[in-house]
């Protein structure tokens, strides 16, 4: 496959170019759409301008609240609650000795790691903390409902908290992602029924919280169509195509057909690349940033001297 | 297990893991489909805010309570169905709602703990409850004896394993020195350390926070007991031979330490694991033409994904032996329709394949 191929041509629309223009992009989507892959390309790209961060949540694969650098203006971190309400205790108490005795107790140790919400909110906090330090940040959110829960708990604990420093950091958060110049939304479908309808209901749950923020929506992983479909449309009683070409054909053909829930949006497409059998993630989050750098102008630092200082911090 | 047949036939309970979007749902659902096929009277159960039983079943609306759907099965098929297929989608709030009635019957303590704003966050879906709710569901219907085989699907969670993580974490929430120290004020005096911690947490949280956690703590207090021994039979259960557990992942080489560390976690609790379910398999398609010099885009990309199933299920296999107590699991996959899966007819067409996809 080379550029010259249609099926590869970027052409991203303005409510995906948006997404860059914000300093908090949450990338969201059922389970196994490809969010990361998408958030993290989506990060390297950023990172040609802007000192970026590019947020996962609590992925047990890697170690709970690890920083680490990826390319000169680009970090990871794996957000993890109970290492951020260490974290945050330490801002909030400050004395040392006084926080040991807080965060050795072992009812505050269950609070930080089980309290149900908590979580949530603590993961929050620490994502909107960072943006003291990077210009952009991207997260990579949990699966739908999941992610709805961790804007959800600034709500709920902000009343559960009333009057206290904690709901004061919330209002915080909640204002910051309510600001459209502030925060943005990417959410990332394939092109089956269920992720598509799904994306369309987390949108609407997203404005009700939301409002103001603009929510910006992809497909990912789209078949390649072959160039010969229509030999197979009279196959399509069949539940299982038999070769390689037949099912390539009707799953195009159906790909298309399930876009019909999505007419009148304008989305971002993201073809789906042959997997390589080894680093197949790294691969494809390879080739789907080649794609992005392609089709989206670096955004320029509006004001090198006033941000640099603060972006370029090492 | 030798085969996906054997689980069937001897389990009472066979359970579904696996990350979201491998579709867990459509395994457990075509599970549910060949056991009625194969004489069984079955009952399947998700809690499930996507609803995503419901669209793959084919039916408009699951609720509380089972819903049969054998007629519909016959009918999709085209043939007798032999057993009985039920499916049920129970909302985690009433599962909540159920637990505490079952806890206690002092209506003053039912309406206490459902008054305070702590506790109704916990029940609200996606606070992590739900893991132990399905859980909940999976004993009361088990304990009713009225099916051969039922069928978790577990709610989708970020990683597999939260989900067998759920009753320990539960369990420490109830733990008896917590709640005690909540409730009794003479713990209060005597514990100085914990008085500190928790005048620290009253200035970040308020006193209003306090106050209903206090509040929480004695409203638990009453059914506490009660709850613990619950768990403990819950856990009981998951460690009987009644009970299988069954991992749904993708036919990819990234499933393989996945299917490691399930399987560490699997035997630490001593529970018993069945047999890894490759859904979305495209092995059945022929690739010959995928290398030629003439092949489209689309063949290419086909047969660089069959490839990387051979090579999943040799590791898959290489992770499960690295594990000497699991020899004897079966591995299936299961090809992917041509079609959206949107009914039984689909399901079935499905479940009809558990016979031609065996691996050896």
């Amino acid at each position: 496959m080379t550029f010259a191929d249609p099926h590869l041509t970027p052409t991203f629309p303005a409510s995906f170019l948006h997404c860059f223009e914000k300093q908090f992009l949450f990338v969201q989507g059922k389970g196994g759409v490809g969010k990361s892959t998408i958030a993290e390309a989506v990060a390297r790209s950023l990172s040609r301008t802007h000192r970026t961060l590019l947020v996962t949540i609590e992925d047990p694969l890697r170690k709970p609240g690890d920083l680490r650098n990826l390319s000169p203006l680009l970090d990871h971190l794996n957000n993890e609650a109970t290492a951020a309400f260490e974290e945050y205790a330490g801002l909030k108490i400050g004395a040392p000795k006084l926080v040991r005795v807080f965060l050795q107790n072992n009812l505050m140790r269950y609070l930080a790691k089980a309290a149900p919400g908590l979580r949530e909110l603590v993961l929050m906090g620490k994502i909107w903390h960072e943006r003291l330090h990077y210009g952009r940040i991207v997260v990579d959110m949990p699966a739908t409902g999941h992610g709805i829960t961790m804007f959800q708990s600034l709500f709920n604990w902000g009343k559960l908290f009333e009057g206290s420093p904690l709901a004061k950091d919330a209002r915080g958060v909640i204002e910051a992602l309510s600001d459209p110049t502030c925060a943005s939304h990417l959410i990332v479908s394939l092109a089956e029924e269920m992720p598509l309808v799904e994306s369309l209901e987390l949108r609407s749950h997203l404005t009700r919280i939301f409002p103001e923020t603009e929510v910006a929506l992809a497909v990912n992983r789209l078949f390649p169509a072959p160039t010969n479909t229509a030999a197979f449309a009279s196959d399509a009683a069949k539940p299982f195509a038999s070769t390689a070409l037949e099912h390539a054909a009707r799953k195009s053909a159906l790909e298309s057909e399930n876009l019909a829930f999505w007419s009148g949006e304008t989305f971002a497409r993201f073809p789906y690349f042959p997997p390589p059998i080894e680093n197949a993630y790294a691969a494809t989050v390879a080739r789907i940033h080649e794609l992005v750098d392609r089709g989206v102008e670096p955004h320029p630092v509006r004001d090198p001297a006033a941000v640099s200082a603060r972006e370029l911090r090492p | 297990m030798r085969t996906v047949f054997d689980a069937i036939t001897k389990r009472k309970v066979l359970i579904t893991c696996g990350t979201g979007g491998v579709g867990k749902t459509t395994v457990s659902a075509s599970l549910a489909v060949r056991a009625a096929m194969e004489g069984k009277k079955v009952v399947v159960i998700t809690i499930d805010p996507a609803k995503r039983l419901a669209t793959s079943l084919g039916v408009a609306k699951l609720g509380h309570e089972p819903v049969e759907l054998t007629e519909a099965l016959a009918k999709a098929a085209g043939r007798p169905v032999p057993g009985r297929l039920f499916a049920l989608m129970p909302k985690s709030r009433e599962s909540f709602e159920r637990l505490i009635r079952s806890l206690t019957t002092s209506e003053p303590a039912i309406q206490r703990i459902f008054a305070n704003p702590i506790l109704s966050t916990f029940s609200q879906d996606f606070s992590g409850a739900n893991e132990y709710l399905a859980l909940e569901e999976l004993a009361y219907f088990h304990s009713l004896g009225q099916y051969d085989l039922i069928i978790l699907d577990t709610p989708p969670s970020r990683n597999t394993l939260s989900f067998l993580e759920a009753p320990k974490l539960l369990a420490r929430f109830f733990e008896e020195k917590f709640i005690r120290f909540l409730v009794l004020p003479a713990n209060r005096l005597l514990a100085l350390g914990m008085r500190k911690a928790f005048s620290i947490l009253e200035k970040l949280t308020g006193a209003g926070f306090m106050n209903q956690l206090f509040d929480f703590g004695e409203a638990l207090f009453e059914v506490q007991g009660g709850f613990l021994k619950k768990l403990q039979r819950i856990h009981e259960l998951l460690q009987s031979e009644d009970v299988g557990f069954l991992l749904v992942a993708a036919p990819t080489p990234e499933s393989a330490p996945e299917l490691g560390h399930f399987l560490d976690q699997i035997d630490e609790r001593g529970f018993h694991f069945d047999g890894v379910l490759l859904n979305r398999s495209l092995a059945h398609l022929d690739v010959s033409h995928a290398g030629a010099g003439d092949a489209e885009p689309a063949e290419r990309l086909i047969g660089a994904v069959v490839e990387r199933e051979e090579v999943a299920y040799q590791r898959l296999r290489t992770s499960a032996e690295k594990n000497g107590a699991h020899a004897d699991l079966f591995y299936i996959r299961l090809p992917e329709l041509a079609r959206d899966v949107h009914g039984l007819e689909d399901l079935f067409h499905v479940a009809t394949l558990f016979d031609r996809a065996p691996l050896t």
